[in-house]
């Protein structure tokens, strides 16, 4: 029993270090000579299928062979690479127009990619890229290093009983305490490596990210008002005595201002008055005799809209040698 | 213990080919794999084989809402920001507060739209600071100001969203900004707006630094 147990442990160590090795080469084949590559997830944009820190084992593809649905990954103008799920493909000869869309994204990416090929995931792994990346640190080689000398020991080492090797114990004891030791070692060994792991692995946590985020922002409900005509227009005698076209200014908004708009026999003319106006006159831009009639409306001026009085006023001018003289 | 003598004189060769094997691990690793970083966005474009991963979350809130992944494309509404009742010039201001409310910094630009009869009439600054707003309805001369500089000013929306901040700005991580927006009716507003009703929505879109 003593000797079983670590020789099945040399062995299952032995078998592991066996198969990771020859994966680890039949993969370095396929990414030198088969357009493989392999991709880690650093951001969670395609979650919750592919978290962060997925590997993923993709290969190159010309871009007329994508469909929609695929996982693609491409070179984003700033340099990044970006894997996200493709939403269409616009072909135009070897080129293709190519938007994707994260699957935890709300909307796809604003970059259109301009691409003659991209790399198509085929399959992906989770944490897969956490234990990629740490192996691939400095420290992380250096462990696999030391395991790999470990199991080169292991492989090559003295024997399990090697004649003439230094025992101070009996023979029964001899036996089993070469084993022994060689158990601790490698426990040691495997010891020593994840710790080394999982310092590193310290830094790394899982994430589910939304790398965009449109967020809207809606108003209440902006009317505009109508714009009202001046009311009770008439003639009749004004602020500081003598007989003018009044008017009450509208129900509601102030206007900005007001065009009192005349008309006589022989023409018609506007003037204009300012906010807050409520009376006014025909202005006689020209010298004329006699008693002239005039028909007068009001509009009221709000900014670019106006209303016109529905009624008008009349009101009688007449020249004489000091000015005119205003009648109702 | 015949048979372990056996097992025992195979062991070695066996052994030996395998801990070979095993040293392609660390060839295959040491030559890095092949194995490229890739990141849907990503914060920092430095390096292809090394590289911390990304973690959190990324998520704007506008006027303290909209928090969580929950509310991501969420839509929330200023029911204060309204007037009624407008004559051409008249505006009003209001002012919120855009927040980094995730765990990575952020960018975002801002697409406007409107709906309804009056959208062509309006005019919508968006700018930074604080919103004050003076006169009366009774006058005609309701007025809102911002106190910051102009992102944009007097953009008319309709209804495909355009952009209204083309220019990213950024926010770190809980940092927020105060966003002041004016909506005015165009003091040249065509006579046929009268009595005429408008809404209009910000997209504040957020996006991880460095995203395309």
């Amino acid at each position: 029993m003593i000797e079983v147990r670590p020789s099945r442990l040399r062995e299952t160590t032995l078998w592991v270090g066996a198969g990771l090795g020859l994966l680890s080469l039949v993969a370095g084949v396929a990414v030198m000579f088969f357009g493989f590559t392999f991709l880690i997830f650093r951001s969670g944009s395609m979650g919750p299928d592919i978290p962060t820190g997925s590997l993923a084992l993709a290969r190159t593809t010309p871009a007329a062979e994508l469909e929609s649905g695929d996982v693609v990954s491409v070179l984003a103008s700033n340099g990044a690479r970006i894997t996200h799920r493709l939403v269409s493909a616009t072909v135009r000869g070897d080129e293709a127009s190519l938007i994707l869309q994260g699957d935890a994204n709300g909307t796809p990416d604003a970059e259109i990619y301009q691409v003659t090929e991209a790399e198509r995931s085929i399959v992906s792994v989770p944490y897969a890229g956490y234990v990629v990346t740490v192996l691939l640190s400095p420290a992380g080689l250096v462990a696999a290093g030391c395991l790999s000398g470990m199991l080169f020991l292991l492989g090559f080492g003295p024997r399990q009983e090697g004649p003439g090797a230094p025992s101070s114990g009996a023979g029964g004891r001899h036996r089993g305490e070469r084993p022994r030791e060689r158990r601790a070692i490698a426990a040691a060994g495997i010891g020593a490596s994840m710790a080394v792991v999982s310092v590193l692995g310290v830094g790394v946590s899982s994430t589910s990210a939304f790398f965009t985020d449109p967020a809207q922002v809606t108003t209440g409900a902006f009317t505009a008002g109508t714009a009202a005509p001046p009311t009770n227009v008439r003639c009749g005698t004004g602020a500081g005595g003598g007989d003018y076209v009044l008017w009450s200014p509208p129900i509601g908004a102030t206007p900005t201002g007001y065009i009192l708009n005349f008309t006589h026999a022989q023409g018609s003319g506007t003037v204009v008055y300012g906010a807050g106006a409520t009376q006014g006159r025909p202005e006689s831009p020209s010298f004329f005799t006699g008693n002239r009639d005039f028909a007068v409306t009001i509009t009221a001026v709000y900014g670019s809209w106006s209303a016109e009085s529905s009624t008008s006023a009349s009101i009688r001018g007449r020249n004489v040698v000091l000015g005119t003289i205003w009648s109702c | 213990m015949s048979s372990h003598r056996r097992t025992r004189t195979r062991r070695p060769r066996s052994g030996r080919l395998r801990a070979v094997a095993s040293l392609g691990a660390v060839g295959f690793l040491a030559l890095g794999l092949g194995a490229q970083g890739t990141f849907a966005f990503w914060t920092d474009q430095a390096t292809v084989t090394t590289g911390s991963f990304s973690s959190g979350t990324l998520d704007i809130t506008l006027n303290g809402q909209l928090a969580g992944a929950a509310n991501n494309g969420g839509t929330t509404t200023l029911p204060s920001f309204a007037l009624s009742n407008m004559v051409p010039g008249e505006s009003q201001a209001i002012a919120f507060p855009v927040a980094n409310n995730g765990s990575v910094g952020l960018t975002y630009t801002v697409n406007g739209s409107a709906t309804g009869g009056l959208a062509p009439g309006m005019q919508f600054t968006v700018a930074t600071g604080t919103a004050g707003n003076t006169g009366t309805a009774a006058n005609g001369n309701r007025t809102g100001t911002c106190s910051g500089g102009n992102l944009a000013s007097n953009q008319v929306l309709n209804g495909t969203p355009s952009s209204v901040v083309g220019t990213a700005r950024s926010l770190a991580v809980a940092a927020q900004e105060s966003i002041c927006v004016i909506a005015r009716l165009d003091p040249q507003a065509a006579n046929d707006l009268q009595g005429k009703t408008m809404t209009a929505s910000l997209i504040f879109n957020a996006k991880q630094v460095g995203a395309p």
